[in-house]
């Protein structure tokens, strides 16, 4: 059935439970519908019952850690919390365990990622929950397993959650809003299933171009196309299944959080982590930056160690993250240029900081071409990290032995020379058209405008899935 | 915008803080605020409705405009004759197909694409009949770009005789084994010194085309899906569209290999059907060697693969579903065994620069620069001594190499 990416009939299935969800406004009703579209969604992922064992017994451990908690049981946060993320680290097969203590037969694995962080937040904010009522087994597996955030998020908090679909009156849906969202599905479907296909072949062709023989010229170029190409993929595949499942959750009423904010109008890499995958960041922030500042800061209390602190954190912060997509050195080797791009950044700001005084920062920072340096830099380095996200070793070293290190720092100056004009030059023109105006807001986000860019999307997205022919591309998110 | 710079200096946790955790109550509010009037029931269904007009229009005219000139051979200058095709004698035409150029096409009195005199070969001139199907026809290329012409010059150069590659070769099924070991009498009325043989993967495994898989695929579909289908695909904007698409490697390959899955077979083992066909294709290479054999003529064979497989050469992991090396491994054993001399060309192949560029984007036939390729590949072949008649003259190649 394909359902475990964009595919047309999982936006069905989607449409589908939401029309099903909105017969009643009972919470009853709604919690009900989606309880069985979220049963028969793991049913159309995998056939087998015996593959959700391993998952039903971490949502198990989870949920027996969370019954203890909200009993007052002492020390049963902290064990909980550690069978759990002993648990993930066992299911998810992390190498530096010993292979001979893994399960060998096939088990379901999907989503296991994204229902760990919600486990992890439940069982660290339950013991904080005072009065409100107890997440009892029912709204704990409706949390966890919703289908339209298991494959790949976004991460959202159960009070956020619980606030919308247990909700005594549920949040309005009117003929707007479902527009809104099936402007959004429609956006989200083209993302994946066109824009991302053809650029993952883009891709490859690069790739090809690169690695055999070719003419000087094209290889340059065939480098130049496989540096800047895999952000804009990964964007479009990831953001476009977030547009998608926003949108269906929105028509059965429920919020859920954005994970991305035009990431690549981002100046910096501190500023990048504020737009890309915002739901794990802010998870990151609020369970792992946080706690480890205040440890810090409390035992190395003097005023001049906090920036350095601050640096230290962003570090560890932002290579559990890589970490976090893979179990290989490759992703290790992505978590050290990811927490070193951050704590390099942070220690850049601190220094100008020094040297040119708050207000010259400021003035610095507010800068234009400062500015547009900055998105070009970021977008670089990005696309830079990123080749330990989507290759091996052995790729890397092919890649890389393709052409000669000179060449090679042209081709990244030539990738931060286009980034930084092509960055700039959109978002002057964006700034541009939504500058005009009617009286009831920009003329590009008028219903008119919408419904024009919508059925093009659309139109294009259909012709385009005819001639290709090709099954609805697998979502990269959906391996971590 | 916000800058992160500016606002992450009031403390270190500010960096992290998600700035657009309101966005999505944003992004309804921006719809919300407007309000939605009767009127806007007709009108936003009219501009969705436009749109996509424009969008339809947009295509079609510049699908119209990029193939105003299309012209086509069959009917004018080959006509169909049983189950071959043959070309009219002293004819002259000009084709123009989806995804070529202008190309003349000028056949000579006995109908073959060649400035060669079919009846009468010239004195001391060596003369090798290349045969086969549209590919050594130089079918889309102009006459000038193609396997005989260029082979003819620089075989003449580098031996320093006058040879004469007589394209005897014409598109389609004429070029299938089993039609080219019925015309032998024909071939050796030629008078040729050698035969040579270019063989398509198509001419042993005459797969279905992807316009007779969707045929086939459609058959029973309502006739809305039938109808879109063909919209999208058989006119001249599917064309357009897929032609441009077509030029990725990756997705030509990813394309091809959907249509042998469609058509449930595999270039990478060999089902019963092919074990058939390549039995039938030893049988015809059998009549070929021995009635060229007869007249002292020795029969030199290249297999050119298509383009996917081609492409798989250079793709890591390789698609699953093609095996590029078979079918050259399978005809090299056939032919050794029935006397032909095998060319292979696979080795020099992998060895061009940008060997996806050197097929037309729809993958069965070679461009100008393939052709040009291929001559080099067999120009050396020919001369390394497997035809002790057109072994290097080493005063020619001097001369040459001085020049």
């Amino acid at each position: 059935m394909n359902m475990d990416t964009a595919s047309f009939q999982f936006v069905l299935y989607g449409l589908a439970a939401a029309l099903l969800s909105n017969l009643s406004r009972s919470r009853l009703w709604r919690s009900i519908v989606l309880s069985a579209a979220t049963v028969v969604f793991l049913a159309l992922l995998d056939r087998n019952p015996l593959h959700f064992i391993p998952l039903a017994g971490f949502l198990l451990v989870g949920y027996g850690g969370l019954f203890l908690i909200q009993r007052g049981l002492p020390k049963a946060q902290v064990l909980s919390i550690l069978g759990v993320i002993v648990a993930y680290i066992w299911l998810k097969k992390y190498s530096f365990l010993p292979a001979a203590s893994f399960l060998h037969s096939f088990y379901f694995t999907i989503g296991l990622s994204y229902i760990f962080f919600r486990v992890l937040h439940l069982l660290i904010e339950s013991g904080d929950r005072g009065e409100e009522p107890r997440v009892g087994i029912g709204a704990y597996l409706l949390y966890t397993l919703n289908f339209t955030t298991l494959v790949s998020g976004p991460i959202q908090r159960y009070d956020e959650f619980a606030r919308d679909q247990f909700a005594e009156q549920p949040i309005p849906l009117g003929i707007r809003v479902v527009g809104l969202q099936i402007e959004r599905i429609i956006r989200g479907f083209f993302k994946v299933n066109v824009l991302a296909m053809i650029l993952n072949f883009a891709r490859e062709d690069a790739y090809i171009q690169l690695t055999h023989p070719m003419p000087p010229g094209l290889k340059l170029y065939a480098a130049f196309r496989l540096v800047i190409i895999y952000p804009i993929f990964l964007y479009a595949n990831f953001s476009g299944y977030i547009d998608i499942v926003i949108a269906l959750a929105r028509l059965m009423r429920v919020r859920l959080p954005e994970n991305f904010d035009r990431p690549f109008s981002a100046s910096s890499v501190m500023d990048f982590w504020n737009r890309w995958h915002m739901t794990l960041s802010n998870w990151l922030k609020n369970y792992v930056y946080n706690p480890l500042l205040l440890t810090l800061m409390r035992r190395f209390s003097s005023p001049g160690a906090g920036p350095f602190l601050g640096v230290f954190c962003f570090f560890v912060t932002f290579f559990l993250i890589g970490v976090w997509h893979g179990r290989t050195s490759e992703f290790i080797f992505f978590g050290v240029l990811t927490g070193g791009g951050m704590s390099i950044n942070k220690l850049w700001q601190i220094w100008l900081v020094k040297v040119l005084g708050r207000k010259g920062y400021k003035t610095l920072a507010a800068n234009p071409v400062y500015i547009a340096a900055g998105r070009g830099l970021n977008f670089s380095w990005f696309a830079f990290t990123l080749f330990w996200f989507w290759a091996g070793w052995a790729q890397i070293k092919t890649a890389a032995g393709s052409l000669s290190p000179l060449q090679w720092l042209g081709v990244w100056a030539a990738v931060f020379l286009s980034a930084t004009v092509v960055l700039a030059v959109w978002e002057s023109v964006r700034a541009l058209l939504l500058s005009i105006r009617t009286s009831e807001g920009p003329v590009l986000t008028s219903r008119y405008a919408r419904v024009v860019y919508a059925s093009a999307l659309g139109f294009a997205a259909c012709v385009l899935t005819i001639l290709l022919n090709q099954p609805a591309p697998g979502l990269v998110y959906k391996a971590f | 915008m916000p800058d992160t710079f500016s606002q992450s200096e009031r403390d270190a946790d500010r960096a992290l803080s998600v700035g657009g955790e309101t966005h999505a109550a944003e992004y309804e509010e921006s719809g919300g605020r407007r309000k939605t009037s009767a009127l806007d029931w007709i009108v936003l269904p009219l501009i969705s409705a436009a749109t996509i007009a424009i969008f339809c229009g947009g295509i079609r005219l510049i699908s119209y405009l990029e193939f105003a000139h299309l012209k086509w051979l069959p009917g004018r200058c080959i006509v169909q004759s049983g189950s071959v095709l043959h070309g009219v004698p002293n004819s002259v035409c000009t084709e123009r197909n989806y995804y070529s150029q202008l190309v003349e096409y000028r056949f000579n009195s006995c109908g073959d694409r060649t400035p060669f005199d079919c009846r009468q070969k010239p004195e001391g001139v060596y003369r090798i009949v290349l045969i086969g199907s549209s590919n050594p026809m130089g079918y889309e290329v102009p006459a000038e770009s193609t396997l005989s012409e260029r082979l003819s010059a620089a075989l003449s150069r580098r031996t320093g005789r006058r040879v004469e590659v007589y394209n005897a070769s014409l598109n389609g099924s004429s070029g299938a084994p089993s039609n080219l070991a019925n015309r032998m009498s024909r071939t050796m009325a030629l008078q040729p010194d050698l035969i040579l043989w270019v063989m398509n993967a198509w001419d042993i495994n005459p797969d279905k085309s992807e316009d007779q898989i969707r045929d086939e695929a459609l058959q029973g579909s309502p006739r809305i899906l039938r109808a879109l289908r063909l919209l999208f695909t058989e006119t001249r904007a599917g064309y357009w569209m897929r032609e441009i698409l077509y030029r990725s490697q990756s997705l030509y390959t990813a394309a091809y290999l959907k249509r042998i899955q469609n058509e449930a077979q595999t270039h990478a083992t060999p089902n019963d059907e092919e074990h058939e066909r390549m039995r039938l294709v030893s049988l015809d290479v059998r009549t070929i060697v021995d009635r060229a054999k007869a007249d002292g003529v020795p029969v030199v064979v290249a297999f050119l693969p298509d383009r996917a497989v081609a492409d798989a050469f250079s793709m890591s992991p390789r698609p699953a579903g093609i095996e590029p090396d078979r079918l050259n491994n399978e005809l090299h054993t056939v032919l050794a065994g029935k006397g032909a001399i095998f060319a292979d060309v696979v080795p020099d192949l992998r060895k061009a620069l940008n060997l996806d560029g050197l097929y037309d984007p729809f993958g069965a036939h070679l461009n100008a620069e393939g052709h040009a390729f291929l001559t080099q590949i067999l120009e050396n072949f020919l001369t390394s001594g497997v035809v002790p008649a057109l072994s290097v003259n080493e005063q020619a190649q001097s001369e040459r190499i001085q020049q």
